[in-house]
């Protein structure tokens, strides 16, 4: 088997897989979403507990990015869903929970950032063991795993020397799976604009991580 | 759709992500076979989003959720009106109305019935019937008349009688 064929297949049965999940993972939670606010418009309590359950490690992790430290990133989430909670009684149920909520997020995350009360990078976040979950887990063979699992930590370092914009781009569609239309909501910008931030981000990731991404390339499937 | 090796390097993230139009995607995938530096970038996007898959994610701490809702009870209490039961609201602006309705009577009491001003100078109604009063003949002799002994009054009476009988008579003879 050639290096390329090896690639092409590693490469594109995670791809499509980890693509194709995500759009269809996408309606149903929208539709969670808009019955979990209508019925929270209607006085059930516990429908926010739904939504909060549902985004509370998303938006803890998406903060992290920013504060490298999970105790902020903990107190930066609350922040975003009080003001969720205060402001869904305004809220339309046909709109788009997910994007919002990022968007607020994001917002809450770079005025900390402003205020210079955490230097990103300074210090490292406590974060879980790495797994090479879902898909790659499933695709890998042993040494790919492990060295995916590598990759992924030099990704996570990678990632805090990127613009805030395109570090922001990356992690919300390859991480929280939002499409570009949704990025463009959160990020407040065209979906054109979407697209030049993801090509920049993967430019300069690919060009800091190329040996450790042909490492794993070469790798190959489970033999 | 013909490309070239520049222009595919340019779509490659977004075809990776499936976010170009069909016809563009077509067009990647036919210029690909041509392309091994383009084949290889592919798979390095590939990885990357492989490994993005794998990006640590922090553990949300087990104090989390309580401390979330404990500041969520503080920070929403004036505005948690689901939380309010019925009669609270609708007690609460009744007691308020009730409360301004008392202080309002209590404020107007004092000129109204104390009459430490009534004292000094009766009202002008009770002025003008003195006044009435004084004005009556009876009342302007009354001290004169208490004077009088009752045999004096019937003396008195008689001759009014017989002056008026005289009176009467010589009027007729007229």
């Amino acid at each position: 088997m050639s290096v390329f064929s090896s690639i092409m297949m590693i490469a594109s049965v995670a791809s499509s897989v980890t693509v194709a999940a995500a759009a269809s993972a996408k309606r149903p939670v929208r539709d969670l979403d808009a019955n979990a606010v209508r019925r929270f418009l209607d006085g059930d309590q516990t429908a926010f507990a739904e939504i909060f359950d549902r985004y509370k490690a998303s938006i803890i992790a998406f903060c992290a990015r920013f504060t490298r430290r999970r105790d902020v990133a903990e107190e930066l989430a609350q922040d975003v869903f009080i003001k969720a909670y205060q402001h869904l009684p305004g809220w339309r149920p046909e709109a788009s929970l997910q994007p919002w909520l990022f968007r607020v997020a994001r917002n809450h995350c770079l005025n900390r950032v402003r205020k210079r009360e955490n230097q990103p990078g300074t210090v490292h976040i406590e974060l879980s063991e790495p797994a090479a979950h879902g898909l790659a887990a499933a695709t890998l063979s042993p040494e790919a795993h492990v060295d995916v699992n590598r990759l992924g930590r030099a990704l996570d370092r990678a990632l805090g020397d990127l613009p805030e914009a395109q570090r922001s781009a990356f992690i919300l569609s390859k991480t929280e799976h939002l499409s570009y239309d949704e990025i463009a909501e959160v990020l407040g910008t065209s979906v054109s604009a979407v697209k030049s931030l993801l090509n920049r981000a993967k430019t300069t990731l690919i060009g800091q991580l190329g040996p450790q991404l042909r490492a794993v390339s070469a790798a190959g499937p489970g033999r | 759709m013909k490309m070239n090796c520049q222009q595919v390097r340019e779509l490659l993230p977004a075809f990776v992500d499936g976010a170009l139009p069909e016809r563009q995607m077509q067009g990647v995938r036919g210029a690909l076979q041509g392309c091994p530096d383009c084949v290889e970038l592919l798979a390095q996007l590939r990885a990357l989003d492989a490994a993005a898959a794998t990006l640590p994610r922090p553990q949300v701490s087990a104090e989390f959720d309580d401390a979330f809702w404990a500041r969520l009870r503080v920070e929403t209490r004036p505005a948690a009106s689901p939380h309010t039961s019925w009669w609270r609201r609708f007690w609460t602006p009744l007691a308020l109305f009730a409360g301004v309705a008392v202080m309002m009577v209590f404020a107007l009491r004092v000129p109204l019935g104390d009459g430490t001003r009534g004292a000094e100078a009766p009202p002008p109604a009770l002025t003008q019937r003195l006044d009435l009063l004084r004005d009556l003949p009876v009342v302007e002799h009354l001290e004169a008349l208490e004077m009088i002994e009752v045999d004096d009054d019937l003396d008195m009476l008689l001759t009014m009688d017989e002056l008026l009988t005289d009176e009467v008579l010589q009027r007729g003879g007229q």
